[in-house]
């Protein structure tokens, strides 16, 4: 009863006209950003993090939410219409999406991709509500042992898994935590590669280097390149048939579930949910020769666990305030910037921000599946926007956003230094994400070590001698060593 | 051998480098209980040097051919406008106010990658400044430079 309590208020504040219509700008512009190949939520979420400075914590927070989970659901219509993932979780969907649209079926596709969508954010959305509280539970009775050990945790299971290569992920994250620990130290007060610049003393901020790494770098990359508009076709009865439901019904069950669970997971995220949901179908199907033929199957399990996924996203995020994806590590750093601080006393301290956004969610959900479905025509118009008259536009908006963020040109400097070293990052295939892990994480990670240490009077031992910490601790060496396994293993069998 | 793979970790061993001797030069400031405040730098060196000499001994043994993320011909002079016209924003934004820098920056971009639809980027040039700028002063209470001219 008193998570109900909790979710009527949250009701209360998410229904209240500003914060309702941030939600509808949120999922709005998530969806276009879903929708346009080469803009994505990274992308979006940091440049528009600036504009959310002048708003209550609440509505920012509702529309950048808005904008994630929007983007799950637009980033399906281009795989499905042109065979190109708006985003990368709706990869698997171009697989059999695009072939039921050269059958004549992409209604039917972008319909049970919608409805699949709904049905597995409205899913995670009460799993979240479900499992805050036990987890909040255990959180607050974390010290700086615990936390530090659980942050060590985060940054190599997510340091590792974002990316082609371990070594890479991690090398990155470790990049990032250096950064981070760029300007004056809070405990001793001594600089920290400055180098004399006033503007570094507050150190080096997530938002120049994300806007940097993701906006910048996007646009130096997208330009580059000759971009081809395909020709799109009309699209004709969007609602799935009977027999379509009766042949999706557990695929959208399955993606839910599997969805949700590898979202709450450290590194998870809604790509790796479709691609795993996708294999799964394939097992589970009476016709796997179907798959990348155009089965239904194919397109309403990876979408349903792509939308779970970030749902699932929000959990760890919330309750423990850990991020588990790219995505919520900007989220988390948009929360650190309003003065928030993430984590278990979120619940206690901001309930309107927690059961607002929580409330938002479900909304959210309901006001995407309005906008997919009966406005696809514009959806399909927007697709024929060239990126050159785009590129002008996200580029000040960026740059502005960065400026805005505390008036400096000096930020407008690091992002586009920072937009120059992702553009090299990516054509020697280093991932940004983890930068942006090690900048967020790496000052907390910091001052939880310190004050440990303070609290055990300099003894290491007391990162071992917790029993949850130890545990996390020992997680996080096995999730390093998990790829010298799996390779040994591999070996023994040949 | 994985030459992108070599080059990186090389950078990074030399980045280390550059770190450690930043932390040496600094002055000891152990005057606390716990580990001081080049501590947590020097275990991040530690491990960034330690990764990119992984990375380095591993790509000495590579022999497979890795592909580019760019597909199809690139267009250098593209990058390198973009880069160009970003760094003038920076040193412009200031001097010239908010609507002149962020009026110019948009026009050569679009001149150069919208080419020949002068009246399109004329407008686009003119109503791009006054909108964000709406949006970030007027609507978000964000105050935006002003620059010589007042405005």
């Amino acid at each position: 009863m008193e998570v109900l309590d909790k979710l009527l208020y949250g009701f209360s504040v998410a229904l209240s006209p500003a914060n309702f219509l941030y939600c509808l700008i949120g999922v709005f512009i998530g969806t276009f950003v879903g929708v346009l190949p080469g803009l994505g939520v990274m992308n979006a979420v940091a440049i528009l993090i600036p504009m959310t400075f002048g708003m209550n914590p609440t509505a920012a927070m509702i529309m950048l939410a808005g904008i994630y989970y929007g983007a799950m659901y637009g980033g399906s219509t281009t795989s499905i219409l042109i065979n190109t993932p708006g985003e990368a979780p709706a990869i698997m969907t171009t697989l059999d999406g695009y072939q039921m649209a050269l059958q004549g079926r992409a209604g039917p596709a972008l319909g049970i991709a919608a409805f699949g969508s709904f049905i597995a954010g409205t899913f995670a959305t009460v799993m979240l509500m479900v499992l805050a509280k036990p987890l909040v539970k255990v959180a607050l009775s974390f010290g700086p042992t615990e936390y530090f050990s659980m942050l060590v945790l985060a940054l190599c299971t997510l340091g590792g898994l974002m990316g082609e290569s371990v070594i890479k992920g991690l090398l990155m994250a470790a990049f990032g935590i250096f950064l981070g620990t760029m300007g004056i130290d809070p405990v001793s007060g001594v600089e920290r590669f400055t180098f004399g610049v006033p503007e570094l003393m507050d150190g080096i901020g997530f938002l120049p280097v994300a806007i940097g790494l993701f906006a910048i770098t996007e646009v130096l990359l997208t330009a580059e390149q000759e971009m081809m508009r395909p020709v799109v076709e009309k699209i004709k009865g969007l609602l799935p048939s009977v027999k379509d439901w009766m042949a999706s019904k557990f695929a959208i069950a399955r993606g839910t579930v599997i969805g949700f669970l590898i979202g709450c997971m450290p590194g998870g995220g809604a790509t790796l949910a479709s691609v795993v949901s996708y294999l799964v179908e394939k097992k589970f199907s009476k016709h796997p020769e179907q798959f990348g033929k155009g089965a239904i199957e194919g397109v309403a399990g990876p979408e349903s666990a792509n939308n779970a996924a970030s749902g699932g996203a929000m959990v760890p995020l919330l309750t423990l305030g850990i991020p588990s994806t790219g995505v919520s590590a900007i989220l988390l750093g948009a929360l650190m910037l309003y003065g928030l601080r993430p984590g278990p006393l979120l619940f206690e301290k901001s309930p309107e921000l927690v059961w607002g956004l929580i409330a938002s969610l479900y909304i959210g959900n309901i006001l995407l599946l309005i906008i997919n479905l009966p406005l696809i025509g514009i959806w399909v118009q927007m697709l024929k926007i060239p990126f050159s008259k785009l590129l002008a536009f996200i580029l000040v908006i960026a740059i502005t956003g960065t400026y805005a963020t505390n008036n400096s040109v000096t930020e407008v400097y690091i992002s586009v230094i920072f937009g120059v070293i992702g553009y090299f990052m990516k054509q020697v295939n280093l991932p940004a994400a983890p930068v942006i892990m090690g900048i967020i994480l790496g000052p907390l990670l910091e001052t939880h070590f310190r004050r440990a240490l303070i609290i055990s009077q300099g003894s290491y031992a007391t990162f071992f001698s917790h029993p949850i910490s130890a545990v996390f601790l020992c997680a996080a060496v096995v999730s390093l060593l998990y790829p010298l396994i799996r390779w040994a293993i591999q070996k023994r069998k040949k | 051998m994985n030459k992108k793979d070599f080059y990186v970790g090389l950078l990074f061993l030399l980045l280390t480098g550059a770190i450690i001797v930043l932390i040496l030069r600094s002055p000891s400031t152990q005057d606390f209980s716990g580990p001081g405040p080049f501590f947590f730098p020097t275990v991040a060196a530690v491990l960034i040097g330690g990764l990119s000499l992984t990375l380095l001994v591993k790509s000495v043994k590579q022999t497979e051919a890795v592909s580019s993320p760019i597909q199809g011909k690139r267009i250098w002079g593209r990058t390198l406008w973009i880069i160009a016209w970003c760094a003038i924003y920076g040193a412009t934004i200031e001097k010239l106010g908010y609507l002149l820098s962020t009026g110019m920056v948009t026009f050569a971009l679009l001149a150069y990658f919208s080419r020949g639809k002068w009246v399109f980027n004329i407008v686009l040039s003119i109503a791009t400044p006054i909108l964000i700028y709406i949006l970030f002063n007027t609507l978000l209470k964000v105050s935006m430079p002003k620059g010589f001219f007042g405005f």
